[in-house]
Formats: C-alpha cells, sequence, structure tokens
C-alpha cells in the first residue's frame, strides 16, 4: 500500500487539473469566451496560486505527472501521416525544407537578440543592486 | 476482432511503446533514441503492417491529446516556481517571447509561399512554433487542420532539439536565459526537454517562453490572420 501511495497522490493530483480542465471548457463554452479552455484554466491556477490560496503541495505531484509523460500526449496525432501521406508525398521535401528552416531561422533570431537584450538587463539589474547597497 | 476492440487495443500499444521507448532511452541517452522518435515510428510500422486505419487508431488515442489540455493548466506550476526568475529578467523574456512569435509566424508565411506549399498545409504551418495545445487553439483561427498543424509542430519541436545545442554553441550564446528562451521560442515543449538537459536554469526560461509564446499566438492569432487574410 506504501508503495502506491506516491501513484494515488500524483493520480488524485492529476485529477484535480483534468477537474479545472473540464470547469474552464464548460465555461467557455456556455459564456462564449473568446479564449481557449486550456489559457482559462492556467490563469485561475496562477491566479490561485500567486494569492496563495492554494498551496503548491496541493498541485505539484500531478502536474509532475501530467509534464512529465507529456510526450506520450503528443504521440497520437504523429500517426496521423498514414492517412495524410497522399497529401504530404508530394510536397514532401519542400515542406520538410520549410519546417526546419523556419524553426532554425526562430531559434538563431530569439538566441541572437535575447543574447544583447540579457546583456543590457543584467547589467542594469548590476547597477540596481549596486545602488541599493 | 471488432474495429472497437482495435482501437482499444491500438491505446495500450500507444502507452505500452512509450514506456518500452523511454526506458531504453534511459539505458542509453541519444538524441536519435528519444521516445518522441522511436515511439511513434514503431507505432507507424505496426499500423501500416496491421493495416489499421488512422481514424481507428485515433478513436481511443484521442483521450492521451485531450490530456494536453491539463497538461497546458500545469504549466502554471513551473511558472509560479520560477517567478523571481520573471522578476530579474522580464526584458529578456518579452523580447524573446515577440520575437518567437513574430519569427514563427513570418518565417512560416514567408516560406510556405516561396515554395510553393498548397493552401491548407501552409495555413495549418503558421502555428508550429508553439506547443501543441495552444497550435491547436490558433490553428482555428488559421483555418488550418488540426491534424497537419500537430505533425507540423512535432516536426519543428524535433528538429529543434537535434540541432539546438549545435547551433547555439555556433552562434556562441553563452548566457542560460539566451539559449533557454531560444529553445523554448522555437521548439516549444520538446526543446524544453532538451533545455532541461543543458541545465535548470535554462529549462525553466524554456518553459517559461514556450508557454508565454504559446498564449500570446493564441490571443493574437484572430488579428494576425487578418494581416495575413
Amino acid at each position: 500500500m506504501t508503495l502506491l501511495l506516491p501513484y494515488a497522490k500524483r493520480t488524485s493530483q492529476a485529477l484535480i487539473f483534468i477537474a479545472i480542465w473540464l470547469l474552464a471548457q464548460g465555461l467557455v463554452s456556455h459564456a462564449h469566451l473568446p479564449v481557449p479552455a486550456s489559457i482559462l484554466g492556467l490563469a485561475c491556477v496562477l491566479t490561485l496560486l500567486f494569492g496563495r490560496v492554494l498551496p503548491t503541495r496541493y498541485l505539484e505531484a500531478g502536474a509532475e505527472l501530467l509534464l512529465g509523460d507529456m510526450v506520450l500526449f503528443f504521440i497520437p496525432p504523429l500517426l496521423s501521416v498514414i492517412s495524410l501521406w497522399p497529401l504530404l508525398s508530394s510536397q514532401g521535401g519542400r515542406l520538410a525544407l520549410a519546417l526546419v528552416t523556419g524553426c532554425l531561422s526562430v531559434m538563431i533570431c530569439t538566441a541572437m537578440v535575447v543574447e544583447r537584450v540579457f546583456r543590457y538587463e543584467q547589467s542594469r539589474n548590476q547597477l540596481k543592486g549596486a545602488n541599493n547597497e | 476482432m471488432s474495429d472497437s476492440l482495435v482501437s482499444f487495443a491500438c491505446l495500450l500499444a500507444t502507452i505500452a511503446s512509450y514506456h518500452a521507448a523511454k526506458q531504453i532511452h534511459r539505458a542509453c541517452p541519444r538524441a536519435w533514441l528519444s521516445p518522441i522518435l522511436t515511439a511513434p515510428l514503431v507505432l507507424t510500422l505496426l499500423a501500416l503492417i496491421a493495416g489499421i486505419s488512422y481514424p481507428t487508431y485515433f478513436r481511443d488515442t484521442r483521450w492521451l491529446v485531450w490530456l494536453l489540455g491539463p497538461a497546458t493548466i500545469a504549466f502554471a506550476l513551473p511558472i509560479y516556481r520560477q517567478r523571481s526568475l520573471i522578476k530579474r529578467y522580464p526584458l529578456s523574456l518579452v523580447a524573446g517571447v515577440v520575437c518567437g512569435v513574430v519569427m514563427g509566424v513570418a518565417s512560416s508565411a514567408c516560406l510556405a509561399h516561396w515554395l510553393s506549399l498548397s493552401p491548407d498545409v501552409a495555413h495549418s504551418m503558421l502555428a508550429r512554433s508553439v506547443s501543441t495545445p495552444f497550435a491547436l487553439a490558433a490553428t482555428v483561427a488559421f483555418k488550418g487542420t488540426s491534424d497537419l498543424t500537430v505533425l507540423f509542430v512535432m516536426i519543428t519541436g524535433i528538429t529543434g532539439m537535434l540541432v539546438g545545442e549545435f547551433i547555439l554553441a555556433c552562434l556562441g550564446v553563452r548566457s542560460s536565459i539566451a539559449r533557454g528562451v531560444s529553445l523554448g521560442a522555437s521548439a516549444h515543449g520538446v526543446g524544453t526537454v532538451k533545455a532541461r538537459q543543458m541545465g535548470l536554469e535554462e529549462g525553466a526560461v524554456a518553459s517559461l517562453t514556450m508557454v508565454f509564446a504559446g498564449v500570446a499566438l493564441v490571443l493574437l492569432s484572430p488579428m494576425i490572420a487578418r494581416l495575413l487574410g
């Protein structure tokens, strides 16, 4: 039983997230809100955490379960390649080129920009720290 | 065997192959052995050999995809835990998110146009650089197909994971903030896994960037769609 306890805790805490997700979905569809349910739920939980209404220990294990194995949730859509193949095969090479180049351009561009902004921000933080002393 | 039984077997096979792939990757941690590559590959081969159609496969496994909703909400925890990082480097994070979202959409739109990809493919590509749950929400506004979008999101993430460390080293990017932001913005959840391997701060920054970029893209998607439309 003690062996099963961590699983029970993780699963029951994951159920909290599922309950919040269902509530958010209900709210979005009933009130015709323009935000996706996942973002509404995320905002709600963040508010509860920052407001110290909900201590992190009630959610930690559940979040670990859901985030730690998130890769599993990505797998089923990947198999859509079976039915999408006729559509994709004719432009497969160009498509791969577009996806790889796109990913690289985002990666290189953000890395260069953030590296510079970070250096500026770091020196500003140090200046602020020095002034406070 | 009836169709519903086949669907249920597919669900079990998916979970089993994921766990097997995870064990293999743990024993032999190579990038090309990541569960995100090996598990779908094995499952696709199995489905092709057994002659299982995608709708049959997806009937029960869609519950796994459904769990991406609660998983997105669970990102509240890492964000809350890294709140001091947000306080210390707000400008870097904002710059990374803005740059990531703009470059993600712009590069997709331009490349799809230059390479003359078909319209449904081009529309589904716009949301490709953010995490799946956000991409699925955003692609509705872009009139993309959810299957194609998820496929593109995953290929993007896997690309970023495989080449990320090499590219960042070539660029001489040394700060953990820039490395994390770059991986989170370009390769979302899969990149975050890579970033976490590079360092704790990289991982935290990558997950923050991924969530913020995802939220930003979803909220901006109706506007972007009108702009491009």
